[in-house]
């Protein structure tokens, strides 16, 4: 089963040009695709066109050039709509990242609508970009953050009500435990990633929102590590906020994706200003722009966004049947092969249920930086160090793992390599 | 060429000058926080010269590696000699080929060390050259031994000419004469002693 898998392969390995180049006189073999993705050709290409065909400002200028932008940006919105199940384009709001998308949630929303002593739940998994920017909100209106802890699998806590703690930080007591157990009735959000970029844990979001919703609590989700990987309909998961990376899911860099209910985002006011989130401005008072404009203040990256419509159209084309079928397949191979490694301290769960291809781990004693490095020689790129998940890391006990991550242009020979460089690294430093 | 020359595994396997000492002047820690290498260095130094050096800590090998070739190359010498040595040097020693994603564990020893230097720098000034200057001492007698102190007098407003306080008050008698705090006094004491610190080297 495995080999069909990977015969249809060698057509998506043609459609990403860096994947030919060598690093070190040895094949590239990108392994690094939590931090971020290679680009297929149609991507490259969508930029380059718009720069030689089609450049201007949009919602501004009334000349061809400047129509065309503007259409082929807005354009993108309704796809991104359609990719994520939105059920509307109005919520959809481009950003520069998933990092802006999150910050503009606690902004936006939880300087808005928070008060002091409500509370924000977060999960110990999160990435800095949802974790600092609630912490930060508390700080601000003297609400309180509480954390879900992980299992002995490393998978959220959702159920239960033992498993209570405290924990002293800063000298301020901070609860962490079960979801169930740290709800209140101060509880206005959940701030949860869909995946974790260090453990690859896929998150029941569908068990969060069935918490929060009676409860009249807002789901925030950073979807950023998810979306490349599976299939996202916020509608279905019923979240309130979903936020991504487009550099994460073949697309450009310096575009991020921000979904929010338009109930929630209409009473939000923005979180920039400037031009073009301003329907009127007089000396005495502004008038808002409508959805989503509101939310987009300034010039955004036209070209990342048009070019990440195209990276949509791809991932659409190849098809989530074959994507997912792919990276189950070549995440099993790579988790039995990792786990036979005498030595290897594999951080997460070892099957590949409600998981991703995400292994993080740590080798023989040998320090992840002084992996990462041995297997750059090979020309394999992995990531080390703490993934910006410092709470995660402290939780797991850990300074630092190594995380090798893939995508749908790896293959059975990357994990080959990988394994081969592990094994020189053991007997260089081992 | 691999960043793991043979000198350099052969550091991180076989950890030179590895230990504690019990009779160090200076012991201090490094840390790179975000990636958990730590280490700690002991100096001990007599008459401007280490005599003797040892460090102990854990990470990746770069960074023990460093800190054992570091160790090597202190130890015996000048502390003056060892105060020169750069950043780039360390570099140089470690094989020059270190990517920027790598640089701080590299120049862990380095920062480490250079705690080190700085503390033993500011124990050796308390130790050998205790303030020569105190409050109780006249003020016609401190500007005649130290000419240079008349500057800092004068900034205080203290050794002007008509000043209401007389050369044969202590300083303190005459500083409190201006209406200085006893802060103000002991800063006014403090930037004397700098001073003629400053000119003794
Ligand atoms: C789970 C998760 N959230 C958020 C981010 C931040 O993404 P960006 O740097 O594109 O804003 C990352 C990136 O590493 C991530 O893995």
């Amino acid at each position: 089963m495995m080999c069909k898998i990977w015969a249809g392969m060698n057509n998506i390995l043609n459609d990403f040009p860096i994947l030919k180049r060598t690093v070190h006189g040895k094949r590239l073999v990108y392994l690094d695709n939590a931090a971020t993705t290679q680009k297929p050709r149609a991507v490259i290409d969508a930029l380059e066109y718009f720069y030689e065909h089609t450049n201007a400002n949009i919602h501004r200028g009334i000349h061809t050039l400047a129509e065309e932008a503007t259409l082929q940006y807005e354009k993108t919105r309704d796809e991104t709509a359609q990719f994520f199940g939105a059920s509307s384009r109005e919520e959809i709001i481009f950003t520069k990242n998933a990092t802006e998308a999150l910050n503009l949630i606690a902004c936006a929303y939880g300087r808005t609508f928070l008060k002091p002593g409500d509370e924000i739940i977060v999960s110990i998994a999160e990435h800095h970009a949802n974790f600092v920017p609630w912490q930060q909100l508390a700080r601000e209106i003297g609400a309180i953050v509480k954390v879900i802890d992980i299992d002995l699998e490393g998978r959220l806590c959702i159920h239960g009500t033992k498993n209570k703690e405290q924990r002293t930080k800063n000298k301020r007591e901070v609860e962490i435990g079960c979801l169930e157990s740290l709800i209140t009735n101060r509880t206005r959000i959940i701030a949860i990633s869909h995946a974790s970029n260090v453990l690859g844990i896929v998150h029941d979001i569908a068990a969060v929102v069935a918490l929060a919703r009676p409860r009249g609590i807002i789901v925030a989700v950073d979807g950023t590590q998810a979306a490349p990987h599976m299939e996202i309909n916020v509608g279905k998961l019923g979240v309130d906020f979903y936020a991504c990376s487009s550099h994460k899911m073949l697309g450009p860099l310096g575009v991020g994706v921000l979904y929010g209910r338009r109930e929630i985002l209409n009473k939000c006011p923005p979180f920039i200003t400037g031009g073009d989130m301003i329907k009127r401005v007089t000396l005495e008072k502004i008038e808002w722009n409508d959805l989503p404009w509101k939310f987009e203040a300034g010039t955004p990256d036209i070209a990342g966004v048009v070019a990440f419509g195209v990276a949509l159209e791809y991932i659409r084309k190849v098809g989530w049947r074959l994507i997912n079928q792919h990276e189950q397949a070549l995440g099993a191979y790579a988790l039995s092969q990792l786990i036979q490694l005498s030595g290897l301290t594999l951080y997460g769960p070892r099957s590949m249920e409600h998981r991703l291809g995400v292994f993080s781990f740590n080798f023989k004693g040998i320090h992840a930086h002084d992996l990462a490095t041995i297997l750059d020689e090979e020309g394999i790129a992995i990531r080390s160090g703490s993934h910006c998940a410092h709470p995660l890391m402290e939780r797991l006990g850990v300074h630092a793992t190594a995380r090798a991550s893939f995508y749908l242009y790896n293959t059975k020979e990357d994990v080959d390599a990988l394994i081969s460089g592990l094994m020189k690294a053991r007997k260089m430093l081992g | 060429m691999s960043l793991y020359r043979e000198e350099i595994l052969d550091h991180y396997k076989h950890p030179r000058n590895f230990g504690v000492l019990d009779d160090a002047t200076v012991t201090v820690d490094g840390e790179n926080s975000a990636c958990g290498d730590r280490m700690k260095f002991a100096l001990k130094a007599r008459d401007g010269v280490l005599d003797e050096t040892r460090w102990s800590g854990s990470g990746c090998a770069l960074s023990m590696a460093g800190a054992s070739m570091l160790s090597e190359r202190i130890k015996g010498k000048k502390v003056h000699d060892i105060e020169s040595i750069t950043e780039s040097d360390i570099l140089q020693m470690m094989g020059g080929a270190i990517v920027q994603g790598r640089i701080n564990c590299a120049l862990l020893c380095f920062k480490t060390l250079h705690k080190g230097l700085d503390l033993l720098r500011s124990e050796q000034n308390i130790t050998s050259t205790p303030m020569p200057i105190t409050k109780k001492m006249n003020i016609s007698e401190v500007v005649a031994r130290w000419p240079e102190t008349r500057l800092v007098l004068s900034e205080y407003n203290l050794h002007c000419v008509g000043c209401h306080a007389s050369s044969f008050d202590t300083l303190e008698a005459g500083a409190k004469v201006h209406g200085m705090s006893e802060d103000e006094i002991d800063q006014m004491i403090d930037d004397l002693n700098i001073v003629i610190s400053h000119k003794k080297q």
